[in-house]
């Protein structure tokens, strides 16, 4: 990001150091949303009468325009009153200008107007090149084809992609390892604009004796799709087909796309509100068992079904496997499921993630490494979808606005929460949804980017003063899909050995960055850099210099 | 056997019209001191359909409660209450019969009452996070045990109750704290001694978990938490056998727990006994069921909105 001079940085430090207390905040993320130019408000009507106005929005950052530096676009959505007027929610695609700022070109790109968005994944989903952007939401989804000169074309209708109802999370993959890449869509709630659940009325319709908005406990849930890729720019709908079409209509929100098992197919985990979340094994020939019961990642340690939100991975303790780290709802800690063998426990107590997220509604999470000392940190972004209970504060519980969380890693197997020794760019409750991560400025260290339901976006860069070394990977996967989505990427440092996945979706409803960041501590070379690609073929590069962007492409150098 | 039929036949037909409610209730009262409980029932019921009488219906529950007829005596009682809203009396009589008869719901509804009325009575609070915590309301059950602990601080069994409800809402920490106080008060309770091995082991302690669970079943040697902690341990060591023999004995000890049936899933599918792990989903589910339909009751049909817990979520 933009740098300060350096004159005016230190001068302004000593003010600083000598008008605060010792104890004051160290520096961390410092919230650059408005001096970037992001001037995007996402909207929400004031009392949230009706879920459908809780649950947006997602975020993705990825660089639409293949200039080296990652774009943001931020989802919007309507509210009951403004359901006729789409012109009333405006999606926004900012373009990184490489200066610490970024220009609306939401107009020119065509991606605006997506109607009652919920959430965003991208890939480049023809093989061109150039990232594309799918919009989830109520009513229909959005696939923009990128037309390489900073615009956008809607082809959902003839992809065959709008789905319908409401749908939330998504997120491509080539789970048939046929090389395109097909793509998975959760689906939350059946909406009926006209004849919603009045506020309160109902039986489901109190939290704790308060009148609030229904759901989605009482009302249906809606089954989900899985696009598979025909190879002509058209998808067919095969959920039922593959197993994975969610029959009893559990209320899906995030997803998340890796290989559960290790056997190298994509597995699917979908994180369900209310509900138990699932696991769908990939079976290999086109169809998936769900097992999130029997691998143990489909409720809390205790058997008890979560409203789970959001959805990261991460190999956090360097044991070679992703673990999974799901968000709750309040009263329900979000859960950290680390696989051992055939299955995952749940360590969310034992890593202490668990209990300071008791009081709050998690969304978006993700794991990663903020300090860059080669262990994964977390963050998960809260806020609730009551407003009502403002008025109503309850002892200890969290109001409706919520603060984030920040854990970082004690190498340990364990993380401390720390949101609060880095001021309020996390301690200030907010209402936040969907998270995604990006280098938005190339300088080796993660920034964060959040949706938040109620007005301003959050865009936080990192300022961390004496992070480790670094390395980012950007890889260019063989056509069709040339964002290698399903690639690991395993960095050797030392007796360190990270391992990153290539994901489009995850979080909530949000799309990070695809080039894959790691922390390298002190040390200045990485011994290794290897890549296995989604079609089991691998690439390896030795002794990689730290500071650096490395590309590597799968057809220059595949064995 | 025949002047026994005599005596109850006579005791029915004889005419009690003109008895006022006095009469009616001393003659009740005689009659039961004879040990002519249907006598005493009937003339009861007389005086409480004829004269109104809170005290009849009291009586009479009491007697149907010692009857084993718990459902009989609810019943009396929630017309006693119809008849008197406010009264101390029945409602903690509903309240007593009701926890007794492990129906948490309509507990709950006079306890909720009880201590509106009665805010300062310590006593009332504890009751009503105990059934609260039972319905499986363990937010508002929380609430109300600290009530109770604050009005009358350092008392054992609503400390332990407390640190139940803790560990119910995950918050292992702080239930540790209140089951070690507890402890300290009554160290040999088996119960706490157990929910003190359930928080040590969600928040990693194995070592003190296995030793606190293995104390509280040489106190009760058939307590379902305590063979739970030895069972999640075990399953946290990969010990599956072990884990499934502490597990069953856990889900015997209490039948009606989902977190048991839970357990057993996960462990028969460790050991590769999908059928009995699916079966075990299946009953767990169940009991989720019931649990959730129990928790929608309170919700909907017997407490007053200020009670009532958590909603579309």
């Amino acid at each position: 990001m933009r740098r300060l001079p350096a004159v005016a940085f230190l001068a302004s430090a000593a003010l600083i150091g000598a008008a605060r207390q010792p104890d004051a905040p160290a520096r961390l993320f410092r919230d650059i949303t408005a001096e970037a130019g992001i001037t995007f408000r996402h909207h929400a009507a004031p009392e949230k009468k009706y879920i459908v106005e809780s649950m947006s929005g997602g975020v993705a950052v990825f660089d639409y325009d293949n200039d080296g530096r990652v774009d943001l676009y931020f989802v919007d959505s309507l509210t009951v009153e403004t359901a006729n007027r789409p012109d009333a929610a405006r999606s926004a695609l900012y373009r990184n200008l490489g200066d610490g700022r970024f220009e609306d070109v939401t107009d020119r790109a065509g991606v605006g107007h997506p109607g009652w968005a919920m959430g965003v994944c991208t890939a480049d989903v023809d093989g061109d090149g150039w990232q594309d952007v799918y919009v989830t939401g109520l009513g229909a989804n959005h696939l923009y084809r990128n037309n390489h000169d900073g615009t956008f074309a809607d082809v959902s209708e003839r992809a065959g992609v709008r789905g319908g109802g409401w749908s939330a999370g998504c997120g491509f993959a080539d789970y048939d390892r046929d090389g395109r890449l097909d793509l998975f869509v959760s689906r939350y709630v059946k909406i009926d604009l006209a004849r919603l659940p009045e506020f309160g009325k109902d039986k489901t319709c109190e939290y704790r004796g308060i009148a609030v908005q229904c759901g989605p406990r009482g009302l249906e849930g809606e089954s989900d799709f899985l696009f598979h890729n025909d190879g002509d720019g058209r998808f067919s709908e095969v959920a039922a087909a593959a197993g994975v079409s969610d029959p009893k209509g559990y209320f899906g929100l995030g997803i998340a796309w890796f290989d559960a098992n290790g056997d190298g197919w994509p597995d699917l985990y979908v994180a369900n509100d209310s509900t138990a979340n699932f696991l769908y094994v990939n079976q290999k020939n086109g169809t998936f068992k769900e097992t999130a019961f029997p691998m143990g990642v489909a409720v809390s340690e205790d058997g008890a079904e979560q409203g789970s939100m959001g959805v990261a991975l991460g190999d956090y303790d360097h044991s070679g496997r992703f673990s999974l780290h799901v968000t709750n709802f309040s009263e329900e800690y979000n859960a950290l499921y680390r696989p051992e063998g055939d299955h995952f426990s749940d360590l969310s107590f034992r890593s202490r993630t668990a209990a300071v997220s008791l009081p709050l509604v998690g969304w978006g999470n993700a794991f990663f490494d903020y300090d860059n000392d080669g262990w994964l940190d977390l963050i998960a972004v809260n806020g609730h979808v009551y407003p009502q209970l403002d008025r109503v504060r309850m002892g200890a519980s969290a109001g409706y606005r919520q603060r984030k969380l920040l854990y970082h890693n004690r190498a340990d197997g364990t993380f401390d929460e720390v949101a609060a020794k880095y001021g309020p760019a996390l301690t200030e409750e907010r209402v936040s949804r969907g998270l995604a991560l990006g280098d938005l400025d190339n300088d080796g260290g993660l920034d964060v980017v959040i949706n938040d339901l109620d007005g301003a976006p959050q865009v936080l860069h990192n300022e961390l003063a004496g992070r480790g070394h670094w390395l980012i990977v950007k890889l260019r996967g063989a056509t069709p899909n040339t964002d290698a989505i399903g690639a690991i990427v395993t960095v050797k440092t030392g007796a360190t050995v990270q391992k990153s996945l290539v994901q489009s979706g995850s979080s909530y409803l949000s799309q990070h960055d695809m080039r894959r960041h790691f922390g390298l501590g002190a040390a200045e070379i990485a011994d290794s850099v290897e890549i296995a690609w989604p079609d089991g073929t691998t690439s390896r590069r030795e002794r990689v210099k730290a500071g650096q962007i490395l590309e590597i492409a799968q057809e220059a150098i595949r064995k | 056997m025949i002047p026994l039929l005599l005596a109850l036949a006579l005791s029915a037909d004889a005419p009690s019209q003109g008895r006022d409610r006095a009469t009616l209730l001393a003659d009740a009262a005689a009659a039961l001191e004879a040990g002519r409980r249907t006598e005493a029932r009937q003339l009861l019921k007389e005086a409480a359909d004829r004269f109104q009488s809170v005290s009849a219906l009291l009586q009479l529950a009491r007697l149907q409660s010692g009857e084993r007829d718990a459902a009989g005596a609810l019943e009396t009682l929630q017309r006693a209450r119809t008849l008197a809203p406010n009264s101390e009396e029945v409602l903690s009589a509903i309240a007593q019969l009701a926890l007794a008869a492990r129906l948490p719901v309509p507990a709950a509804g006079a306890l909720e009452a009880l201590t509106r009325m009665c805010p300062d009575v310590a006593q009332y609070h504890y009751l009503f996070g105990v059934a609260l915590m039972t319905a499986g309301d363990t937010v508002r059950a929380t609430d109300s045990l600290q009530t109770a602990d604050r009005l009358e601080p350092g008392r054992s069994l609503t400390l332990a109750a407390l640190g139940l409800a803790l560990n119910n809402r995950k918050q292992f920490a702080e239930a540790k704290t209140a089951l070690s106080r507890s402890l300290e008060i009554d160290p040999e309770r088996g119960e706490t001694i157990a929910a003190l091995a359930e928080a040590e082991a969600s928040l990693g302690d194995v070592e003190a978990a296995e030793q606190h669970a293995r104390r509280a079943l040489e106190l009760a040697p058939a307590d379902p938490t305590a063979h739970l902690v030895i069972g999640m341990v075990r399953l946290q060591q990969s010990r599956y056998e072990d884990a499934r023999d502490a597990l069953v004995k856990a889900a015997a000890a209490d039948p009606q727990s989902a977190k048991a049936d839970y357990q057993l899933s996960l462990v028969y599918a460790r050991l590769g006994d999908t059928a009995t792990a699916e079966r075990h989903l299946e009953s767990y589910r169940r009991k989720l069921a019931e649990t959730n339909a129990r928790v929608k009751a309170m919700r909907t049909d017997t407490l007053p909105p200020a009670v009532k817990p958590g909603g579309g979520r």
